[in-house]
C-alpha cells in the first residue's frame, strides 16, 4: 500500500498543474468565442460578464486548491502518509 | 493508542449524563444558521434572487449572478472556520459560536429589508453580496464549533451516533427554508392570476429572511445556558491552549498533511454528493426540468424527510464498523448512480414525450400597458393537459416596444405538474441521492473530529470542512449550470443536461480513491489528546 501511495503521489504532483492549464486553457478558448458570438448579435452582450465572474471565481478559489493537491502529492511521494497519525503523540 | 485511561474514559462517561441537552442545544443553533443560510439558495434556485437583485435583460445571467452570489456565502466560509476556529481554540466553543450566531441572524434578516435592483441598482446586489458574505463567516465558525462540542462530550463507543445529530441539521435546514418558503408561497398564491406566485415573487420572498430574528433569539437564549466542552476546559486548566492555533495547525507539517488528507480524502467528495443530491437536484427540478416551483419543493421536502433517519442509521453503524467503508460506499454509488438519475428525472418530466389532450388546451391572451412607459406587454398562457395526469402551462411575455425599429422582445417560460406516479418517481429518485449523502455525511464529524487533537481541533477540523464542503460542494450548482450552458449550441439549445454532473463525479472519484488508499480504517477511541 506504501508503493501505492508513492505511485499516486506523483499522480497528484503532476495532475494539479494540469488541472491549472485545463482552466487557463479554456478560459482563453471560451473567451474569444463568446466575443465572437456576441459581435455577430448570437449572443447577448451580458453573457460576457458572467463568464468572466465565472472564471474569475474558477481561478481564484481552485488554483490555490490545486497547489495544495500538488503538496498533498509531494508528501505523499515522501512517505509522510506511510504511517497512521491519529493522535497528537503522533503529530 | 487502542486503550483508553480509565481517567479519560470517566471524564468521557460522566459528561454522557448530560449529552441530550448538549445535543439539543448544539442542534437547534446549528439547524437554525444552516435554514439562514439556504434560505437564499433556495429562492436563487427558484430563481427569484436573480429577477430581485439583478438586471432583468438576461434572465440566464441573472440566474448565474444570483448563483454566483449563492457561491460566495460558500466561498468565505473557509476564512470564517480559520477566523472562528481559532477564537473557538483560543476562548473557548461556548463563547465562538455564540457570536456566530448572532453574525448569521443579523444578516440573514437584513437581506430581508434590501430593495431590488430596479430601485437601487447596482447597490442592491453589492449589499446582497456583503450580507451574504457575512452569512458564510458565520456559517464556516458555527459548524467546527458545534461539531467539536458534541463530540467532546460523547464517549467514543456513541460518538458518530451523537454527532450524527448535528449533521442531521444542514439537511433540516434545507427542509427548514423550503418548508417556510411553501408555506409563505401557499398563503400568498393567487389561483386566479396569469402568475400564481406573483405576490411571494414580488414582495413575499422577503418573510422566510426576516422569519429568521425570532429563530435566532430563541436560539441565543438556549446557547446562553450551554457549558463549556469538559475538553477544552481540562486543556485549558493544564495551560494547554495553543497560543496560536492557526499556526499550529497550518505551519506543522504533520499537522497540514492531515488537513490535506481531510479535504481530498474525505470533504471534497462529501461536499459534491451532499450538495448535487439536495441542491442541484431542486435547481435541476425547476430549471431543467421546469417542474412546478411548488410541486419541486413538495417533492424535496418529502425525501428528506423519509430520508433524514439514515443519518443517524450511519453515525450508530460507524461506531460499529469505522466510518471510512460507509463513506466510501456513499461515494462510489453516487459515481455510478448520478447520470442513469439525472435522465431518468429529465424523462420523467419531459412533456415531449407525453401524449396531449388536445381537445383540453386552453389558450389565454392579454396585451396590457406596462406600467410607466408606452410599451405594451403581451402574455400569452397555454393550459395543457396529458394522457398520463401530467399538467403544462406555457407562458409567452412579448414586450411590444413603442420605439420605432426595436425588436419586441419574448420570454419564454414552462411550469410542468406532474402526475402523481411521477411524483413518487422523482421522490424516489431524490431519496436515493439524499440516502448518499447520509452515507458520506452521516458519519464525518465524529471522523473529523478524530483525526485532529483537541488544542486545534476547531481550526483544524473546519477548514478541511469548509473547503470541501463549501468550496467543493457550494460551487456545485454554479458549476453545474455554467458547464451546461457552454454545452448550449445552435444545433442544440438546451445543451447536453447531464454534462454538468462530470464535476460532482470526478471530485468524487478523486476522493474515493485518495480516502480508500489513504484514510484509517479504524475510528480513534481517544480523542482527549
Amino acid at each position: 500500500m506504501n508503493a501505492l501511495k508513492k505511485i499516486l503521489g506523483i499522480v497528484w504532483l503532476v495532475l494539479a498543474p494540469v488541472l491549472i492549464v485545463m482552466m487557463f486553457n479554456q478560459l482563453f478558448t471560451e473567451i474569444p468565442a463568446l466575443e465572437k458570438a456576441i459581435a455577430s448579435g448570437k449572443k447577448p452582450a451580458s453573457e460576457l460578464q458572467s463568464t468572466y465572474l465565472f472564471w474569475v471565481i474558477t481561478i481564484t478559489i481552485f488554483v490555490p486548491i490545486a497547489f495544495g493537491l500538488a503538496l498533498f502529492g509531494y508528501y505523499s511521494l515522501k512517505g509522510e502518509y506511510d504511517r497512521t497519525v491519529m493522535s497528537s503523540a503522533d503529530l | 493508542m487502542a486503550t483508553v485511561s480509565a481517567e479519560k474514559q470517566g471524564l468521557q462517561t460522566q459528561t454522557d449524563k448530560g449529552i441530550w441537552g448538549v445535543i439539543t442545544a448544539s442542534s437547534v443553533g446549528t439547524l437554525i444558521e444552516w435554514y439562514d443560510f439556504y434560505i437564499f439558495g433556495s429562492l436563487a434556485a427558484m430563481g427569484i434572487i436573480g429577477k430581485q437583485f439583478f438586471p432583468s435583460d438576461n434572465p440566464t445571467a441573472a440566474f448565474l449572478s444570483s448563483l454566483a452570489t449563492f457561491a460566495a456565502g460558500f466561498i468565505v466560509r473557509p476564512f470564517g472556520a480559520l477566523f472562528f476556529g481559532r477564537l473557538g481554540d483560543l476562548i473557548g466553543r461556548k463563547y465562538t459560536f455564540l457570536v456566530t450566531l448572532i453574525l448569521m441572524g443579523g444578516s440573514t434578516f437584513l437581506i430581508g429589508l434590501i430593495p431590488g435592483y430596479a430601485s437601487w441598482g447596482a447597490a442592491a446586489p453589492l449589499t446582497v453580496l456583503v450580507l451574504r458574505l457575512l452569512q458564510g463567516l458565520a456559517l464556516g465558525g458555527e459548524y467546527g464549533g458545534a461539531a467539536t462540542y458534541v463530540a467532546e462530550h460523547s464517549a467514543y463507543n456513541r460518538r458518530g451516533y451523537f454527532t450524527a445529530f448535528i449533521q442531521t441539521t444542514a439537511t433540516l435546514g434545507l427542509l427548514m427554508s423550503i418548508g417556510v418558503i411553501m408555506m409563505t408561497q401557499g398563503i400568498l398564491r393567487d389561483s386566479n392570476a396569469v402568475n400564481p406566485n406573483e405576490a411571494f415573487e414580488t414582495w413575499g420572498w422577503r418573510i422566510p429572511f426576516l422569519l429568521s430574528i425570532f429563530l435566532i433569539v430563541i436560539s441565543v437564549f438556549i446557547r446562553m445556558r450551554m457549558h463549556e466542552s469538559p475538553m477544552f476546559k481540562k486543556v485549558k486548566a493544564e495551560g494547554k491552549v495553543s497560543k496560536n492555533p492557526l499556526k499550529e495547525s497550518f505551519t506543522k507539517k504533520a499537522n497540514l498533511k492531515m488537513v490535506l488528507l481531510a479535504l481530498f480524502g474525505a470533504t471534497a467528495g462529501q461536499g459534491v454528493v451532499w450538495y448535487t443530491g439536495q441542491y442541484y437536484a431542486l435547481s435541476f427540478m425547476n430549471k431543467t426540468c421546469a417542474i412546478d416551483s411548488a410541486q419541486a419543493n413538495e417533492i424535496i421536502m418529502i425525501a428528506i424527510v423519509l430520508v433524514t433517519p439514515f443519518f443517524l442509521v450511519f453515525g450508530w453503524l460507524s461506531d460499529k464498523i469505522g466510518r471510512k467503508y460507509i463513506m466510501m460506499a456513499g461515494l462510489l454509488l453516487a459515481i455510478l448512480a448520478y447520470r442513469p438519475i439525472y435522465q431518468t428525472m429529465y424523462d420523467v418530466s419531459d412533456i415531449s414525450k407525453k401524449k396531449e389532450l388536445t381537445e383540453q388546451t386552453k389558450k389565454d391572451t392579454k396585451t396590457e400597458p406596462i406600467k410607466g412607459k408606452p410599451d405594451m406587454l403581451q402574455t400569452e398562457k397555454v393550459t395543457k393537459a396529458f394522457e398520463d395526469g401530467t399538467k403544462a402551462i406555457l407562458i409567452t411575455k412579448t414586450t411590444q416596444f413603442a420605439e420605432a425599429g426595436k425588436e419586441p422582445k419574448v420570454e419564454k417560460s414552462k411550469s410542468v405538474t406532474l402526475n402523481s406516479g411521477d411524483k413518487w418517481t422523482m421522490i424516489g429518485l431524490i431519496f436515493i441521492q439524499i440516502f448518499f449523502v447520509t452515507m458520506v455525511y452521516g458519519p464525518i464529524a465524529a471522523f473529523l473530529v478524530e483525526i485532529f487533537p483537541t488544542k486545534i481541533r476547531y481550526t483544524s477540523m473546519s477548514l478541511p470542512y469548509h473547503v470541501g464542503n463549501g468550496i467543493f460542494g457550494g460551487l456545485t450548482p454554479y458549476i453545474v449550470t455554467r458547464i451546461i450552458e457552454a454545452t448550449k449550441t445552435e444545433a442544440q439549445p438546451s445543451g447536453d443536461i447531464l454534462a454538468g454532473l462530470w464535476y460532482p463525479i470526478g471530485i468524487a472519484v478523486l476522493t474515493l480513491i485518495i480516502g480508500m488508499v489513504y484514510l484509517p480504517a479504524r475510528t480513534d477511541k481517544d480523542v482527549t489528546d
